[in-house]
């Protein structure tokens, strides 16, 4: 079960999945902003909508650590008691490779920050990736944190959990996706990449990055930060400027 | 946009003295290192654990010892009480108020075609952090804090994985007056902002350019924006409408950075 403090993720949840959503908590005070929004579709969904002291401190404008959704002091004047969304399989995941407009699917190896697993599935839902391949072993799980930080993004991306990344590397490439590594040493440079085919692209955990098996399965690997620049990107920001750089609108494709 | 003013001074500045935040502190043997080879940063005080030994401890001691900055022993145990973690590595850092450079100063290092960042009341310090990494690795000619934003602290330095060591970065009080000063120095001041904006890839950013990049919640204040050249905006495929601020900005500073390059690369072939 998750409680999650960002009304932003409350607000998808109630509006992708309304019965998952168990009961909405409020503080003392009135609630406002984004929180007034969760209360009244709440109610009209017929979740139940409490009042009253927060456990652990939750009334506080700026919970530590709750903040992170993106929206500062919004956050932490409420929370929700939401169900975890269901996964999918890696057959399901991949039914529209190969459909009339070509599309952008998303592996994580071994990420480890629930943050940076949230703002992905974030950038994710703004760009319209059709699904995301998350690996268990060593892997930041799911949890509300991650569901705030993604403001609404993990109710709008489906994605499934690999135990063997190598194996469903293998069977996305079978079902025609070309899959793609980022790593700072990559050969190609982004601004290469074909935009008009379907693309699975694989990010690394925040240490280690890719692991070598996980290399071994990629068609290309790119580096998106200019040769001979100082450190490396964020994970999480690494993955949107790929996705912006694949993502694009189909006419935009056609004038490149 | 109501009580928004851009003359909000930054709200709680690093550590004093007697206090013990978690923020005030760094910690990591890497982090410390890397906060004194830059030189810039003062430190109050460092505390290293009995363990730490070799040539890391050298460095980390004749480095001290030339910033006047005092090292101290102790056992991990404390080290872990004072910044609540055990992810500490044996050596932790107290830190003093950031120094930010002056605009005035900031201003004329930029070169022939700068590339400035600007953040309107960014609160969220892994989001300053992520963004103050992102600025380094594109290259960015300096970053200006404007607005209420978060401190420069150690949850920033570490989120920006010590960028905050080597970008130039400075605190405006007054983000309008510092966008018409842009402005009249030649600088297209571009805002981050969904709505009626051009997408990136049609503005040209190959030129001297700052970007302003708004508060997580809110987006760039109203006062702001009424100063700026224009809006850019990232082109949207999916349903949701919001990136996150760090999001927005690396993919924004990626397409300058490209443009530039490939500018470069035809100015070669010419």
């Amino acid at each position: 079960m998750l409680e999650l403090k960002n009304p932003h993720s409350v607000l998808a949840a109630l509006e992708t999945r309304g019965r998952d959503v168990l009961e909405v908590r409020v503080g003392d005070r009135s609630p406002h902003g984004a929180w007034q929004d969760v209360v009244a579709l709440a109610r009209s969904l017929g979740v139940p909508v409490r009042t009253g002291r927060l456990p652990g401190g939750g009334g506080k404008r700026r919970g530590r650590g709750h903040d992170r959704g993106g929206d500062g002091g919004r956050t932490g004047l409420a929370v929700a008691t939401v169900r975890e969304r269901d996964d999918i399989t890696l057959k399901q995941l991949l039914e529209s490779v190969g459909g009339e407009s070509p599309g952008v699917w998303l592996a994580l190896d071994r990420l480890q920050d629930p943050h940076n697993l949230g703002a992905i599935f974030r950038s994710a839902a703004f760009f319209g990736v059709r699904g995301i391949i998350l690996t268990t072993n060593q892997s930041a799980p799911l949890s509300g944190t991650a569901y705030d930080t993604a403001s609404g993004g993990l109710e709008h991306v489906p994605f499934t959990r690999a135990g063997n990344l190598a194996r469903s590397l293998r069977a996305a490439r079978d079902a025609g996706l070309w899959v793609m590594g980022t790593s700072e040493r990559g050969e190609d440079d982004l601004v290469d990449a074909e935009a008009d085919r379907d693309w699975l692209v694989v990010i690394g955990s925040e240490e280690r990055g890719l692991r070598r098996l996980t290399l071994d399965h990629c068609d290309v690997v790119c580096r998106m930060t200019p040769r001979g620049a100082v450190g490396s990107l964020n994970a999480s920001v690494a993955a949107a400027v790929v996705l912006a750089n694949l993502c694009r609108g189909p006419d935009e494709r056609d004038a490149m | 946009m109501v009580g928004r003013s851009s003359s909000g001074k930054s709200s709680g500045q690093g550590a004093r003295r007697g206090r013990n935040r978690p923020g005030d502190w760094i910690w990591g043997r890497h982090a410390v290192l890397e906060t004194l080879r830059g030189g810039r940063w003062p430190l109050v005080d460092i505390w290293v654990a009995d363990s730490v030994e070799g040539e890391l401890a050298d460095e980390l001691r004749w480095r001290a010892d030339a910033q006047g900055v005092t090292v101290q022993q102790a056992d991990a145990e404390s080290l872990k009480a004072k910044c609540h973690t055990d992810q500490h590595q044996g050596v932790l850092a107290r830190m003093a108020e950031f120094p930010f450079w002056s605009w005035q100063q900031l201003s004329h290092d930029g070169g022939e075609c700068p590339l400035w960042l600007l953040l309107d009341g960014v609160q969220d310090p892994h989001n300053l952090g992520a963004i103050l990494r992102s600025a380094e690795v594109f290259g960015v000619s300096g970053v200006v804090l404007g607005g209420r934003h978060a401190p420069i602290n150690g949850h920033v330095a570490r989120s920006s994985a010590g960028a905050v060591n080597h970008v130039k970065i400075a605190s405006s009080d007054n983000l309008v007056q510092t966008v018409m000063d842009l402005k009249r120095s030649g600088v297209a001041v571009l805002a981050a902002i969904g709505e009626a904006s051009d997408p990136a890839r049609s503005c040209r950013l190959d030129r001297p350019v700052a970007l302003v990049i708004g508060n997580e919640g809110e987006g760039v204040a109203e006062d702001v924006l009424g100063v700026c050249s224009g809006r850019i905006g990232i082109e949207q495929a999916g349903k949701t409408e919001s990136l996150n601020a760090a999001a927005a900005a690396a993919v924004l500073l990626y397409e300058a950075d490209r443009q530039r390059r490939e500018a470069s690369e035809q100015e070669e072939m010419s």
